[in-house]
């Protein structure tokens, strides 16, 4: 075993330039994918933290009185993708800004109680994870198109979960293309490899080396490339991280379980592109690798 | 020991045996004498599994080729020594590196396989070029090399492919009284040669014990 351990790092170090280079790029690309989580994971935190706000907010006119906008809640509510509304009165909007802005509330509150100038709204909970930005502007201008409402707005929450299914999707796209530009970029590095041991391959291959003991190397030195190039993608990453915290502000740092699934991601890529490289080159030397 | 029975070989349309048999014994020496392209190299190479017949059975070792799979065929390859023609050395390992490869193939303890190393490097005259590459050393130092490679596991068989073509006479007997000791030592030993008159001469030469000579020529193989 330690001979066939000795061996693959053997492998390895014969075409050291034509590794680093593999390792440069896929270093670049674990880069690439831990961006994308690093966006899509803020993204979702922030969302999260907006969960309970409404994704659209409708300002009644000031004639509308309570009644009529129940009754508009209810009529606009038959839409399919509208969960639930709730009606904000316009005293009740005035509470929340007493509160809202603290010690000056109490003054404000007092100075409005003669003509209340906030007015009633709807705030209209949609099941925006399932929406599109598109449908999410349609209900909004349809509820604007009612002459009981003076405007429709949307939240940052109804935004950021638009620009979190963007972000998740690009995320989703980002990993496809880095676990299969890592794979072939992988296989290629080993197959060059093989190829410049072809000689000793057929010469262990003739001495009585298994088939086991010729794969080795390639999975070894697949492992090598996903694991390391994974991990430089990594520090590379935190180094920018560190670089431009002051200007990212609170945002936090990728969390330790995705980045050891990056890294787990590494290693299998690593192990399928060692076999698929190995059966390649058996395919290649078939004659040689029989023989 | 080596049994070849009624074996047919071509490439394509080439036919290079027909209805070839011969038997070598154990602990026998044998020559295989041919001109260059009658087919003694495709002929080692069925007696080591790298060619399979088209027809016909090789019996080696006691083990029938033909039933050989791709997960035993390895640990039969250990029990072989074979010295290539083209000596096949791994151009970036030292001679001594070159040396350790059947040797670490099958697990041997560093300190046996150092051992076992040093006293084939002594033997065969290489110990002061055991960090030197191939490129580094003669044409002869290398034959050496491969010759040392193909018996430090100490195999039942030995298989030299026209291992003295290229050396001068001197050294080619000296060559072939290595493989007489190993022979004597117990070890089947066949060398292919294109010189009909190389046996002979050996014999002559160091006063050795006859030797079977088996002839190759049109395909077809005479004793």
């Amino acid at each position: 075993m330690a001979y066939k351990i000795q061996n693959a790092f053997t492998h390895l170090g014969l075409t050291g330039f034509n590794n680093i280079l593999s390792l440069i790029a896929i270093t670049f690309i674990s880069l690439l994918l831990n961006t994308f989580l690093f966006n899509h994971n803020t993204i979702y935190k922030e969302l999260s933290f907006r969960e309970t706000e409404a994704p659209l907010v409708a300002y009644a006119n000031d004639t509308v009185v309570e009644e009529d906008a129940r009754v508009f809640a209810n009529q606009i509510q038959k839409n399919e993708h509208i969960e639930y509304i709730a009606y904000i009165s316009k005293e009740e909007n005035l509470n929340r800004a007493e509160k809202q802005f603290g010690p000056l509330g109490k003054l404000i509150k007092n100075g409005f109680s003669g003509s209340n100038p906030f007015p009633a709204f709807l705030e209209i909970y949609i099941n925006s994870d399932s929406i599109s930005r598109k449908t999410l502007e349609q209900i909004a201008f349809d509820i604007e198109s009612y002459d009981t409402i003076d405007d429709v707005i949307f939240t940052g929450h109804g935004i950021l979960a638009d620009i979190s299914r963007e972000t998740k999707r690009m995320t989703i796209a980002g990993i496809a293309f880095t676990v299969l530009f890592s794979l072939l970029l992988i296989r290629t590095a080993i197959m060059r490899t093989g190829q410049y041991r072809q000689e000793e391959i057929h010469l262990l291959n003739l001495t009585g080396a298994t088939q086991g003991h010729l794969r080795l190397p390639f999975i070894i030195q697949g492992v090598f490339l996903g694991l390391i190039g994974s991990l430089l993608g990594i520090i590379c990453f935190y180094l920018l991280y560190c670089l431009f915290i002051f200007q990212l502000g609170v945002l936090e740092f990728i969390p330790y379980y995705q980045l050891i699934a990056i890294m787990g991601i590494g290693v299998i890529i690593g192990i399928v592109s060692g076999i698929s490289a190995f059966r390649k080159y058996a395919k290649i030397y078939r004659k040689r690798l029989v023989a | 020991m080596i049994q070849l029975h009624q074996v047919n070989f071509s490439y394509s349309d080439l036919s290079v045996l027909e209805r070839a048999s011969f038997r070598l014994e154990r602990g026998e020496f044998g020559f295989l004498v041919g001109g260059s392209g009658s087919g003694k190299t495709t002929l080692l190479k069925l007696l080591y599994g790298a060619l399979t017949p088209v027809s016909g059975s090789v019996n080696v070792l006691g083990q029938s080729l033909a039933e050989l799979t791709p997960s035993t065929l390895p640990y039969f390859r250990r029990k072989i020594g074979i010295v290539f023609q083209d000596y096949n050395l791994v151009e970036y390992k030292t001679v001594e590196q070159n040396l350790e490869i059947p040797q670490k193939l099958i697990g041997t303890k560093i300190q046996l396989l150092q051992e076992n190393v040093n006293n084939l490097l002594h033997q065969m005259g290489l110990v002061h070029h055991k960090k030197a590459y191939p490129s580094q050393i003669s044409y002869n130092e290398r034959q050496r090399l491969v010759i040392a490679r193909a018996i430090i596991n100490s195999p039942l068989l030995l298989i030299a492919d026209q291992p003295t073509d290229t050396l001068d006479p001197t050294l080619t007997h000296e060559m072939l009284a290595l493989f007489d000791a190993l022979n004597f030592q117990g070890t089947t030993v066949l060398v292919s040669t294109t010189d009909p008159d190389l046996p002979d001469r050996y014999i002559r030469a160091k006063n050795a014990a006859p030797k079977r000579v088996f002839t190759l020529k049109d395909g077809h193989i005479s004793t």
